[in-house]
């Protein structure tokens, strides 16, 4: 691989043990899967820091890698396995268990990263079209290619940790023009209107086309549409970028000579189907924010309890947002509380410790939450819009 | 008999040890206990040149190898017929040297005890093995 000099120093470990280890893994690597060189990145976003995900060996590397190492470009980390800010979880999480994950987060903040706790990264630094990223967490990566036209694979682990360290990655995959020109054609026949049917046409491209650069013909979607459909299909496929009509800025028209697939009303109920498991009724809370919701959800939650004379609900509903934005909404977050709404911040369910907590049955409006549950806490799903849920169970 | 193979040094580094064989793709994670460094069929990885198919699934792997090394319980080198970015990443952290392109065949009639050295220097590497009758 070439190597520029200042990589070359780095490599020979004239920047500290740290730096050295952190670019012989983006050298070998990127060795292993025939990339030429390195590319600068301008952002670094680390998933997998969440303690049920990596354990206690992940936090040994982090720790050893914050002996010596601060990173060296604007870096920020996915949600951890349970709400920050000091706020009490609406569901038992284990002493031991805040402690280990604790100590991730200060170990990454120590090393220099944005205390951001969020799997929406483009929200705290908007990507540029073309800008080269180092990006983990999979939905992030899809709506970094597709909605912003930014370059990132999906980083593992490790290697976004070293990325973020020497603020480069290797030049392959969809850094690279020839990858991220379309390959299928998808023909959307039925509308597509709010976040939960775009999450569903997504849950069918990640399934129909892995790891596929999928053209979307579609009626025009809105950015939260645009993030639901990327986080499903990048959840049941390998999904990493699809090019949407219209929004996607590398959008150069329908592709010629690529295998055509047409998508209806039917095709869509029958993924609803597929990936709903429980029903309204059963449901004992209701999830919103997978992806996170920006922080202005809460204003919009208090204009639906208002919209239909709520006062509390009888079943609760619980709002992920980012952990950055604790803070700021303290005094919301302790009013909304009473009523039965619990904003979470920081923290995501996919990689919380939820399966102890003894629920049975939850009613969303992500797919991608949809897909995780059942797999990985035994949850069933139904799915639904917020507002419904309110009118049901609000008193 | 003794053999020798040209194979794609991926992680530098010279070992020498007994062979250890997986005929299939192993996972770091979830099937090799990381406090004992022994597989789940009971056999020890520490020290031994393990010989596999490659290694496969969770990007955890890469910190259980890390951690395996921090205990002195890692293998001493790794050789495999294809290797994929994450068992890379877990060769480096662990600082174990790691090599590619072993032909499938000789997987197949390699067994466990066989003296091998293999020495790492990419893009090359060079495994002997010499295995007693």
């Amino acid at each position: 691989m070439y190597l520029t000099r200042e990589e070359e120093r780095i490599l020979a470990g004239e920047e500290g043990p740290s730096r050295q280890l952190a670019m012989k893994l983006i050298v070998r690597v990127g060795e292993a899967l025939g990339a030429e060189r390195l590319v600068k990145v301008s952002h670094v976003h680390v998933s997998g820091v969440s303690y049920s995900n990596i354990g206690d060996y992940g936090l040994e590397f982090i720790e050893a890698l914050a002996a010596s190492g601060r990173v060296a470009v604007y870096s920020t980390f996915n949600p951890a396995g349970f709400p920050l800010g000091g706020l009490e979880p609406p569901y038992a999480v284990p002493r031991e268990y805040v402690n280990k994950q604790k100590k991730i987060i200060d170990t990454l903040i120590r090393m220099g990263f944005e205390p951001s706790g969020t799997c929406i990264p483009y929200t705290l630094r908007e990507p540029r079209l073309g800008e080269h990223l180092a990006w983990g967490e999979s939905s992030a990566v899809a709506v970094a290619n597709t909605l912003y036209g930014a370059r990132t694979n999906r980083e593992g682990g490790p290697v976004a940790l070293a990325a973020a360290l020497v603020g480069r990655i290797y030049l392959w995959g969809l850094h690279l023009d020839h990858n991220r020109r379309p390959t299928k054609l998808v023909k959307v026949g039925a509308s597509i209107r709010d976040v939960l049917t775009a999450g569903v046409l997504g849950y069918i491209v990640g399934s129909s086309f892995s790891g596929e650069v999928p053209y979307i013909e579609v009626n025009p979607l809105d950015k939260w549409q645009v993030v639901s459909l990327c986080a499903a299909a990048a959840a049941s496929g390998n999904t990493a970028m699809c090019i949407i009509k219209g929004i996607s800025p590398e959008d150069q028209g329908p592709p010629l000579g690529v295998e055509k697939v047409a998508v209806d009303r039917r095709d869509i109920e029958a993924a609803r189907e597929e990936v709903e498991t429980a029903s309204i009724d059963e449901a004992e809370l209701f999830f919103t924010g997978c992806p996170h919701h920006p922080e202005h959800v809460v204003n919009k939650i208090l204009h639906v309890l208002e919209r239909h004379g709520v006062s509390r609900l009888r079943r609760p509903i619980w709002v992920a947002i980012p952990g950055s934005a604790a803070r700021s909404l303290r005094r919301a977050i302790a009013g909304l509380r009473e009523r039965g709404v619990y904003i979470l911040p920081g923290t995501c369910l996919v990689v919380s410790t939820l399966s102890r907590a003894g629920i049975k049955a939850i009613a969303t409006d992500s797919v991608k939450t949809a897909f995780y549950m059942p797999r990985r806490h035994g949850i069933r799903v139904a799915l639904s819009f917020l507002e419904d849920f309110v009118k049901k169970y609000g008193v | 008999m003794r053999e020798r193979f040209e194979l794609r040094g991926l992680v530098e580094g010279r070992a020498a040890g007994e062979t250890l064989v997986v005929r299939g793709r192993l996972s770091f994670y979830g099937e090799v206990d990381p406090e004992k460094g022994i597989l789940v069929d009971g056999r020890s990885i520490a020290g031994r040149i393990l010989v596999m198919e490659g290694g496969r699934g969770s990007t955890v792997g890469p910190y259980i190898l890390y951690a395996l090394s921090r205990r002195r319980l890692a293998p001493s080198a790794i050789v495999v017929v294809e290797a994929e970015p994450i068992l890379v990443a877990g060769a480096v952290m662990a600082a174990v040297p790691l090599a590619a392109g072993l032909p499938r065949e000789v997987l197949k009639r390699l067994r466990d005890g066989c003296r091998a050295e293999l020495e790492s220097k990419p893009p090359k590497a060079l495994l002997t093995i010499e295995c007693s009758e």
